[in-house]
């Protein structure tokens, strides 16, 4: 595609308009829409590029990705049922999305995956699938799709690195098990409710600080009595004077209080 | 120069209050004074920084003095019998015995306790590693603060691979 890349780059389509608008046709808005694919080809990130352009240029094009070769992607809606068939085949490619994917549905649905966009784009891999699981999530609800357990299967399979999200190691383990548990429903917003919890994951991310803190108080503990116990020959002494001091107090009373019983009241 | 140590006022008070009693008794004053000197000796030769030798060998002194002194109150609490006790070899045998007693308690407990902490050291010391090594069991090696961590307290290395 990378020739239509530069023609639309080269303004040769814009000077052709230009051409035409001398021959008494309007070709304003054929020539804005050129100029905007112009911006989207100086944006290199997922969503734009030459991919936005064709889906942009073409309200009815289907989605060209090479994941759907063998569908005919025309809405989200259908988009996701393709993504149920594929998981139900066994043929799961290795990401969910690529760049026509991306750009297809930012076209389509703006609203269903431009929010999700920087999320896309991170290199962080439980950005990537939180994102691509809450625009599954949208489509289906909003189009009251039936359950998809096949695709929420496949999801499932990616979902490590948001679980590792959590350094609390129980935690790992109990959403791994909650996670199971969902494997067979299809059911992509119970699945979304679990994994995107940024308050359990904050307050995981606290305990962890605390518990660091409690290591290194620890470990100064550690030294600093292992440092007693080996070089001071008095360890303990002190501790053991003072409850010296209490023994003798009460030996001392107590025999007080027997003369005073035994003795002084029977003279 | 030293600074001279000067009392407080409240002290100062007690001070010419305690003075006046020891007046007041004198054959009290007397009699606990040459039996308690194994507790002023303590007292002098104690250098621990707690300085609680004093009180160990004290309360003991002093139980080995109370007999006498009650006998000295039943007795009319004159200065002739006081004199008269004290001057008994049982009294200051019995006097000194019991601060005997006392710096064996001092010892005694002391070196049990000691015992006792040095082993509640070193278990304390076990029970440390065991509870570092669950709590990097629990929340991974980054725990213990030293591998480079992300602002999200994850391991860079492993972030990297």
């Amino acid at each position: 595609m990378a020739p239509y890349a530069e023609i639309i780059q080269a303004q040769m389509v814009s000077f052709w308009i230009s051409c035409a608008s001398k021959a008494g046709v309007d070709t304003t808005e054929l020539f804005q829409m050129f100029e905007v694919c112009r911006t989207f080809l100086r944006q290199n990130v997922i969503g734009y590029g030459i991919e936005r352009c064709i889906y942009f240029l073409s309200p009815e094009a289907p989605c060209l990705s090479d994941k759907f070769k063998d569908y005919h992607v025309r809405t989200p809606e259908d988009m996701l049922t393709a993504y149920e068939a594929m998981a139900a085949d066994g043929n799961r490619p290795e990401n969910f999305f690529d760049r026509h994917v991306v750009a297809f549905l930012s076209v389509r649905d703006r609203a269903v995956i431009d929010p999700f966009l920087p999320d896309l784009n991170a290199h962080e891999k439980h950005r990537q699938i939180l994102a691509v699981l809450k625009i599954f999530t949208e489509i289906q609800r909003r189009s009251k799709m039936p359950s998809m357990p096949h695709l929420g299967s496949w999801i499932i399979q990616n979902t490590d690195s948001i679980v590792n999200r959590y350094h609390d190691r129980d935690k790992r383990q109990k959403m791994r098990e909650q996670i199971a548990a969902l494997r067979d429903k299809g059911d992509l917003s119970k699945l979304l409710a679990l994994l995107d919890n940024t308050t359990s994951v904050n307050e995981d991310l606290r305990q962890f600080r605390i518990m660091i803190t409690n290591y290194v108080n620890s470990r100064k503990e550690y030294v600093k009595l292992e440092h007693d116990l080996e070089n001071d020959p008095q360890f303990g002494h002190s501790a053991g004077r003072q409850t010296a001091a209490v023994v003798s107090g009460m030996v001392a009373g107590i025999i007080v209080i027997m003369f005073l019983l035994f003795k002084g009241g029977g003279s | 120069m030293a600074r001279r140590k000067t009392l407080s006022w409240q002290a100062q008070i007690l001070l010419i209050a305690f003075i006046i009693v020891a007046v007041l008794f004198l054959p009290s004053t007397l009699l606990f004074f040459i039996g308690m000197m194994p507790s002023i000796c303590a007292r002098l030769m104690d250098h621990s920084k707690e300085r609680v030798k004093v009180l160990t060998v004290g309360f003991m002194n002093f139980a080995g003095c109370f007999p006498f002194w009650f006998q000295l109150l039943k007795q009319g609490h004159e200065m002739e019998t006081a004199m008269h006790i004290i001057g008994q070899p049982t009294t200051i045998i019995v006097m000194y015995l019991a601060a005997c007693l006392g710096y064996l308690v001092e010892w005694g407990v002391k070196n049990i306790v000691a015992y006792f902490m040095l082993q509640r050291g070193q278990a304390r010391l076990k029970e440390i590693i065991k509870l570092q090594e669950e709590m990097v069991k629990k929340w991974g090696p980054e725990v213990s603060g030293d591998v480079p961590m992300d602002m999200y307290g994850f391991a860079i290395e492993d972030k990297e691979k």
